[in-house]
């Protein structure tokens, strides 16, 4: 008897977009019910390779083999007809409509009676069907994201960073369920940048670096091995020394957040930190867009002493509070636009590129080179930024905020679905506006991220603050605040 | 490029296609178009003329849609400033003021006219489409009743207005040609919105906003003030185009005063990919084509509606290109 093909056989694949080779002649196989991981920093090709498999980009070069079978797909669809099914980093979800009129768009046929039956299958909590997509947190979006791909019963299941937005509670629930996935025979294939979830889930790692695969490593692998493999080097953990704290640089009154609408007040002190965390939807994200002018409703916002309640965005950034918005692509960037322009976006009426009524080209592409040069940016200030990768787009959000020099920045998960190496850049840029007095909050659902980060963590559930700590808190009380109970 | 390729292969097949059902030979109207077109000095000011209100009507779409405001109402903006500019010129005494005055009357008209769907844009949320279509219909039918009511000729035979005072025509440097100052403005506005978009903080604000109008608003732009005023001055520039074919062209406001130039700026701007130097060279290309059909009727019977059938088959072909 010959042995089983193995489920995906991907050999010499070669992707390339102007100027880049995201793809270098990637090879690797999974075999089915195999779960594995692909690691790699930022720009290392993960999403392209992801791409590509799932439909949504086709290749320059190489073969592509489903269980022994050539596979070409010519989009999406035609993917998804080969039960091979993706889960992006960016929602594609209509917000107008409910769970259940999303999932018939993406089913053309069958009933939805699964998705209950799927939930218990699974051991995943799935939003129920009538829930309007507008109103769901951005957990509750991927899990949704999430039991769209797997109605399609697929055969390889391609997750693209799908624990980013998820606490750790819930990331536990999704390993659990990828793992009954796999003991029922569906391969999955899942990019991640954190070295645990390796260990728990994975039965293989592949590791990428730019665009070719550097390593082919089992799971149990030491993390230290598989941080050297992606980055060909020792990541350092970024330390910050605590300064002293300033007076209250921006105060929220009776703002009320979803999903209960109950009033929370803040305080927020120049140089301090102050990390917003918990489950998804629980107002973290909220309150920091209130404080950005992203949001309106009922409460005040107070900055520098000046109060106002309904500030919109343009007030706001005049009083010196800027924001690193948590969704990246809609909110952060205009694409079309250099990485220059970008990065002055906001304070383009005020730099030294200014000549009269005229901007100075040649000023405004030495501020970006500056900038793209200090943040780390792997890029060239006059290249349109929707060229970047993730993570460096973000670090262009980033170093936009911080060269304005808020005196109040607002961050909405600055480090999702970042490598160790650029989110540590983030952190370390947050504690740099700190360190100048700016009044930072952060949200983040990444609780060693808020333990490294923060002056003061508050835990908000449900819209209420549940929980207060600091620096010395230790994880497992985090944990359990976030898991709802009260201090 | 290919766009270009594109539009050039639809007017080429679209006008085999029309001269051979016309039953013309096709080397003779090829040679009929080429010359009435570019055959002559004058040939060439002709296409130019006919040039000239495209290419206000292109930079206005253009920036309107560089913006992210769908600006579909150049039409009624050009009407306007027509409109404008012959009852200024005809109100005021005739001197040296008279040229200068129509043309301010005919940009201030057409902004007016874009800043009623940029007012019910910005304060109540009306889509720009919707109200700028709307607001052509209007415009024809102010034409209308303006050359059939106070501004008929003093004869009262035509709907059309008298001729407005030669002291307010467009100079002409080369007559008997057409070619007038119009063109030469139209092209120092080309020049001017290419500097505002790329080499000013307002015209970043309009690339952002039309980008990504939330990234805008995010880093404390008034996207929806500068939208608004984008769409003003896009109803300036129609209104100038609508004030400079009067003035340098007709020299009288009438019926179908526009054979659709503010639909045919859309095709331009869209096939210049809303950059303005690449916009004058498609409102050339259609201008040759409009300078064209005048001797393909006479030499080869070719109706001049053909051309309007070429440019409405470009629009669809780009349009459809654009999708993906």
């Amino acid at each position: 008897m010959t042995p089983l093909p193995p489920r995906l056989a991907l050999s010499g694949l070669v992707r390339r977009f102007p100027g880049v080779t995201a793809l270098a002649g990637v090879s690797l196989s999974a075999a089915a019910g195999e779960v594995v991981a692909l690691l790699g920093e930022n720009g290392a090709g993960k999403s392209t390779l992801v791409e590509v498999i799932g439909g949504g980009l086709r290749p320059d070069g190489g073969t592509l083999e489903l269980d022994g079978e050539p596979y070409r797909p010519l989009d999406p669809l035609d993917a998804q007809r080969a039960r091979v099914s993706v889960v992006h980093q960016h929602f594609q979800l209509v917000e107008a409509f409910t769970v259940g009129e999303n999932l018939r768009l993406a089913m053309k046929e069958g009933s939805l009676a699964k998705w209950e039956e799927m939930q218990l299958r699974l051991g995943l909590p799935l939003p129920p069907l009538e829930a309007r997509v507008a109103a769901l947190g951005v957990g509750e979006r991927q899990r949704l994201e999430i039991g769209k791909a797997l109605l399609s019963q697929p055969r390889l299941l391609l997750l693209d960073e799908p624990t980013a937005v998820l606490t750790p509670a819930e990331a536990d629930a999704l390993f659990n369920a990828v793992r009954r996935l796999a003991a029922e025979g569906t391969t999955v294939l899942f990019i991640t940048h954190r070295l645990d979830e390796v260990r728990r889930v994975a039965d293989g790692v592949v590791v990428l670096r730019r665009g070719q695969v550097v390593d082919r490593l089992p799971a149990t692998a030491e993390a230290r091995r598989l941080a050297e493999a992606m980055t060909g080097e020792l990541p350092r953990s970024a330390e910050r020394k605590k300064g002293a704290l300033g007076d209250v640089v921006a105060r929220l009154f009776s703002v009320a957040l979803p999903p209960q609408l109950e009033p929370l007040d803040l305080e927020l002190r120049m140089g301090e930190i102050v990390v917003l965390a918990g489950v998804d939807g629980n107002g973290q994200a909220a309150a920091a867009e209130r404080l950005a002018g992203l949001s309106d409703g009922p409460g005040e916002i107070e900055v520098d002493g000046v109060r106002l309640s309904s500030p919109t965005p343009s007030q706001l950034r005049r009083l010196g509070v800027w924001v690193i918005p948590g969704d990246r692509t809609r909110e952060g960037l205009a694409p079309s636009l250099s990485v220059a322009e970008n990065l002055i976006l906001g304070r383009h009426r005020h730099g030294a590129w200014r000549r009269g009524p005229l901007l100075e080209p040649a000023a405004v592409r030495v501020e970006g080179e500056r900038l793209v040069a200090e943040f780390g940016v792997v890029g060239d200030a006059v290249q349109a930024v929707s060229q970047l990768s993730g993570g460096n787009q973000q670090k262009v959000i980033v170093a936009r905020a911080v060269s304005a020099r808020p005196r109040v920045l607002v961050a909405i998960h600055p480090t999702r679905g970042l490598d160790v190496t650029a989110a540590a850049t983030v952190r370390a840029q947050l504690a740099v506006a700190a360190a100048a007095g700016a009044g930072v909050l952060v949200v983040t659902a990444d609780l060693e991220e808020a333990v490294e980060t923060a002056d003061r963590i508050l835990v908000l559930s449900r819209g209420r603050v549940v929980g207060e700590g600091g620096r010395g808190t230790s994880l497992g009380r985090l944990a359990r605040w976030v898991g709802g109970e009260a201090a | 490029m290919r766009r270009w390729l594109l539009a050039m292969a639809v007017i080429a097949g679209a006008g085999l296609v029309v001269v051979l059902a016309v039953g013309a030979d096709p080397w003779q109207a090829l040679g009929a178009a080429l010359a009435s077109a570019f055959g002559s000095p004058v040939a060439v000011q002709e296409t130019l003329a006919r040039t000239t209100p495209l290419l206000w009507c292109g930079l206005a779409v253009a920036l309107a849609f560089r913006a992210g405001v769908w600006n579909i109402g150049a039409e009624g903006q050009l009407l306007a400033g027509a409109t404008a500019a012959t009852a200024a010129v005809l109100a005021v005494p005739a001197g040296p003021w008279s040229g200068p005055l129509g043309l301010l009357a005919g940009g201030l008209a057409g902004a007016a006219w874009a800043g009623i769907a940029a007012a019910l844009r910005l304060w109540r949320g009306v889509n720009e489409v919707l109200s700028t279509i709307l607001l052509n219909l209007i415009a024809v039918a102010g034409v209308s009743w303006a050359v059939h009511g106070p501004l008929q000729e003093a004869a009262r035979t035509y709907p059309q207005s008298d001729a407005i005072p030669r002291a307010a025509w467009l100079w002409r440097p080369f007559p008997p040609g057409r070619l007038n100052l119009g063109f030469l403005l139209a092209l120092a506005a080309t020049g001017l919105l290419v500097l505002a978009l790329r080499r000013t903080g307002w015209g970043l604000e309009i690339r952002a906003g039309g980008d990504s109008p939330e990234t805008a608003r995010v880093c404390g732009i008034r996207v929806e003030r500068v939208q608004a005023g984008a769409l003003v001055l896009s109803g300036l520039l129609a209104g100038l185009g609508g004030a400079v074919e009067l003035t340098g062209m007709t020299h009288r406001l009438f019926e179908r005063f526009s054979p659709g130039w503010g639909y045919s700026g859309i095709a331009v701007a869209l096939l210049g990919g809303l950059e303005p130097v690449a916009t004058a060279v498609a409102a050339a290309l259609f201008g040759a084509l409009a300078a064209a059909s005048g001797g393909l009727q006479r030499v080869a019977g070719v109706p001049t509606v053909a051309t309007l059938l070429i440019q409405g088959l470009v629009i669809i072909v780009l349009a459809a290109r654009r999708q993906r």
